[in-house]
């Protein structure tokens, strides 16, 4: 059975609601992350290929804003919240972060060859632990997105039958799917699901009036809601699959357990610096902070 | 040669032009049933667009093409031409049959399926009364037993008399043939020669356009000189081949006789 | 043995006389000529062949025991099922339009010839990519199809998204897209074809309509079909981009949407090069009949003679 959301747990969603909704545009946001501090007793744990690399690569589909998305001057740097992270998480090992932009589903794969670690706003799911190790560095919950004003009338308490646009290969495409099938357990339409290759697709699908709905992690949501300029509106979730939290996993190759207790040292030096928080200020979602990263949490977004 | 009660071909103030260039000037022919007409002269006198307007492979710029009577392509009210519809021209080919220097046989049919395509596809017989029609024609064209041969398994001769066979199975009331030996190996031509003369033996109405003189004299009823889209000498084979009167008749035929 | 007192007079008209003259000549005896380059190439190629195959199936990166798993599952045959029917339907679509446009752009009409040209033009200028994507939208562009007398009352008027489905939208954007590059393929088979083919049959007083079909397609076949075989090959593998939609039913989103889940990319993509692989040499079979069946009359051994 899954947890219900627990008294402090709604508490939190206000307050992300809040953040959400109040924050400025994340865009304007950023952390300067120069400051950090290295730890020496970190860098000296530091794999020996990627010391002498000198850099820390990170593969992000980047392209789901407000965690990654691509702009700067040139269109084409990577920015966002977990670029701040990654870059923080860098620092304290005494290297430098390159966030590589790759399609989503390529990086789990990825991990230990292509990339050092995963830092996409991924959910940790029980699927993906049996894969990859995970280093849990934030808590988020889900959304719907839709047109505003709600011209089709969705209802969150019953999506049967409706189209539903939805990143491929995401956790809340797994998570449709179980909505769909209680819906034909019901005797009810299934859930049409239109996938596409980025989160931005979709929402866009959505807002062109090809889908009635698309669902993701909060944060995306409400800042998509939030530079559609009023075309686009967020609704909370309901129902047990999709009404959920949970966290947000830095992903590490499975076979390397000791970049993954790195990386979770590192975050947690940060938590204690005052630097994670101090990020998560920055672009308004302090709602989604954690008191610790942990290794391979238990439970599954 | 009976007198002919209407010409079988009247040609009458025929013009041509390409562009600015004037190809038929001002020919008047008429050709009586049962007569063979053969056109010689040098290469662009005009020939075998003269031969091609009979059959509306070449649209006349002035004049009338008349066939049997029937006015060839339009119809004339009041002084004033209307075209026909394609439909009533396709009719009016039918009339005649044309066999071409290259043969143009068509090369996904066999010998057989060449000749039986008019009957049974344009005329649209019954397949066993096409399949006859075409046996017999090949038979009469020297080819009997050939039939399955496909054009290019056949000598240029052989596919020349098929070509004749398939014109024929039309029926048709004049027949017209367009340098029908000039692409043949000369051991070839006269198979070839042989199956016109009978057929102008047993009164076809024929315009041939060709460069064998000695044929003209052999089988022409008439014999015509073309030079520069004019017909500048017309008779019999006697009046034109031996005893030419024009001067270009005499230089063309010095050349090639 | 040859014995110098027979005459060897070779008489077409007696072959036992030939046969029996052939008997009697003494062939030279040659020693065969050696191929060292050859056979070093042999040792070469088979040393590095074997290396390469040891390579690929001793390697557990590959992951031989998902690709066993996953080569006959039932989404991946679904998957080649759904896209051998677009690859069909789509060349169903194309050819019967292409033939269309060939003809427009060849009768005298310049309405019908701009129309045509128009069609190529922009089918052929832009991506598939953004066609398909274009005609996934076509419910929102257009939301009722209706038909109507024009100032005059609606005769019916229809959901576009019960006409225009994925599966409609895929077969048409496939379809209209391969109709502008094999109208351009045809119209050079119908050039190719002789001037005096339709002048013959027009000799004969046939139809334009018939001298179309019984004259001109039948032969210009035989020019059009490897290039058509070509194209259909490759809409084979075009059909992968109906992801742009989205449709979703194809064999590369099946494959791919195990590898999600599985995260082994690898294994899944060589279940789907398989599949392609398998389907592409039959469609080669099936070309090889098509040609033989066209190029009769054309590519049958000439023999002359025979009375």
């Amino acid at each position: 059975m899954r947890s219900r959301i627990t008294c402090i747990g709604a508490v939190t969603l206000i307050a992300l609601a809040a953040a959400g909704g109040l924050a400025g545009p994340a865009s304007a946001g950023g952390y300067d992350t120069s400051q950090v501090k290295v730890s020496e007793a970190l860098t000296a744990r530091v794999p020996a290929h990627i010391r002498a690399a000198g850099v820390l690569v990170g593969g992000s589909d980047n392209d789901y804003a407000p965690w990654e998305y691509l702009d700067g001057a040139d269109g084409q740097t990577p920015e966002g919240i977990d670029i701040d992270i990654g870059n923080a998480i860098a620092a304290k090992l005494g290297l430098k972060y390159e966030s590589r932009t790759a399609q989503f589903t390529t990086i789990l794969p990825a991990l230990g060859t292509n990339y050092d670690i995963g830092l996409s706003a991924f959910s940790i799911t029980a699927e993906r632990k049996k894969v990859v190790n995970f280093v849990s560095y934030a808590e988020t919950g889900n959304e719907w997105i839709i047109r505003a004003g709600n011209p089709d009338g969705f209802d969150p308490k019953n999506v049967c039958g409706k189209q539903i646009a939805v990143q491929s290969g995401s956790r809340h495409e797994e998570r449709l799917g179980t909505v769909s099938q209680e819906c034909l357990e019901a005797g009810r339409p299934a859930v049409t699901l239109l996938p596409f290759k980025t989160q931005t697709e979709a929402v866009t699908r959505v807002a062109a009036g090809g889908a009635a709905a698309t669902v993701t992690g909060s944060a995306t949501a409400y800042y998509a809601a939030h530079v559609s300029d009023g075309a686009l509106e967020t609704v909370r979730p309901m129902g047990e699959a999709l009404d959920v939290r949970g966290y947000n996993g830095i992903a590490i190759a499975k076979a390397d357990m000791e970049l993954t207790q790195l990386v979770a040292d590192a975050v947690n030096e940060l938590i204690k610096d005052g630097t994670y928080n101090a990020i998560l200020e920055a672009w308004g979602m302090a709602g989604v902070g954690v008191k610790e990263a942990i290794v391979n949490p238990k439970g599954e977004h | 040669m009976t007198a002919p009660a209407r010409p079988a071909v009247e040609l009458e103030g025929i013009h041509k032009f390409y562009g600015h260039f004037h190809a038929l000037r001002g020919i008047d022919l008429k050709i009586g049933r049962g007569e063979v007409c053969v056109a010689i002269g040098p290469s662009g006198s005009g020939k075998s667009t003269l031969l091609r307007c009979i059959n509306q492979l070449e649209v006349v710029s002035a004049g009338r093409v008349r066939l049997n009577g029937e006015l060839q392509g339009y119809r004339e009210v009041d002084g004033q031409l209307h075209q026909l519809s394609p439909r009533q021209i396709a009719a009016q080919r039918r009339r005649t049959g044309m066999v071409f220097q290259r043969f143009n046989l068509f090369p996904h049919m066999t010998a057989l399926q060449n000749v039986m395509e008019g009957p049974l596809h344009v005329k649209k017989r019954p397949k066993g009364e096409a399949r006859e029609l075409g046996s017999s024609l090949l038979d009469r064209v020297g080819l009997g037993g050939l039939g399955g041969r496909y054009p290019n398994q056949l000598s240029g001769g052989q596919q020349q008399r098929v070509a004749i066979a398939r014109a024929l199975a039309m029926d048709p009331e004049v027949m017209l043939f367009d340098e029908p030996t000039s692409a043949l190996d000369p051991e070839l031509v006269g198979e070839v020669l042989d199956v016109i003369k009978d057929l102008a033996k047993a009164g076809m109405t024929m315009m041939l356009v060709t460069h064998e003189i000695g044929f003209a004299r052999e089988v022409g009823d008439r014999v015509i000189f073309m030079d520069h889209g004019a017909v500048v000498e017309s008779g019999t084979p006697h009046d034109v081949l031996t005893s030419a009167t024009e001067v270009r008749t005499q230089a063309f035929l010095s050349k090639v006789l | 043995m040859s014995d110098c007192g027979v005459k060897l007079t070779v008489d077409g008209r007696q072959p036992d006389r030939a046969a029996a003259a052939a008997e009697n000549v003494a062939r030279n005896r040659v020693a065969p000529r050696r191929h060292p380059g050859r056979w070093i190439a042999v040792v070469l190629i088979l040393i590095v062949s074997t290396q390469a195959v040891q390579g690929v199936m001793t390697n557990p990166n590959f992951h031989w025991d998902t690709y066993a798993e996953y080569l006959f599952s039932p989404f991946v045959l679904r998957g080649v099922g759904w896209t051998l029917v677009l690859t069909v339907a789509a060349m169903a679509i194309a050819i019967p339009l292409a033939l269309t446009l060939v003809i427009m752009r060849d009768s005298g009409n310049p309405l019908l010839k701009g129309a045509s040209w128009f069609w190529v033009w922009l089918f052929r200028g832009t991506p598939v990519y953004t066609q398909l994507a274009f005609w996934g939208l076509f419910a929102v562009l257009f939301p009722r199809i209706s038909l109507s007398v024009p100032f005059g009352p609606e005769l019916f008027s229809v959901d576009s998204r019960w006409i225009v489905t994925p599966a409609v939208a895929a077969i048409v954007g496939l379809g209209f897209n391969e109709s502008a590059y094999l109208a351009e393929i045809f119209r050079a088979g119908f050039r190719a074809i002789d001037r005096g083919q339709p002048e013959a049959a027009q000799a004969l007083g046939m139809s334009q309509a018939k001298i179309w079909t019984r004259i001109l397609i039948p032969q210009a076949m035989r020019t059009i079909i490897p290039p058509t075989g070509n194209e259909t090959i490759g809409m084979l593998k075009m059909t992968s981009l109906v992801l742009a939609v989205p449709f979703t039913l194809d064999l590369m989103f099946a494959t791919n949407a195990i590898a999600n889940r599985t995260y082994l990319p690898v294994p899944l993509l060589l279940v789907a090069a398989s599949w392609y692989l398998v389907i592409t040499s039959a469609l080669m079979v099936g070309q090889y009949y098509l040609e033989r069946y066209f190029g009769r009359g054309h590519d049958v051994v000439v023999s002359k003679g025979g009375h």
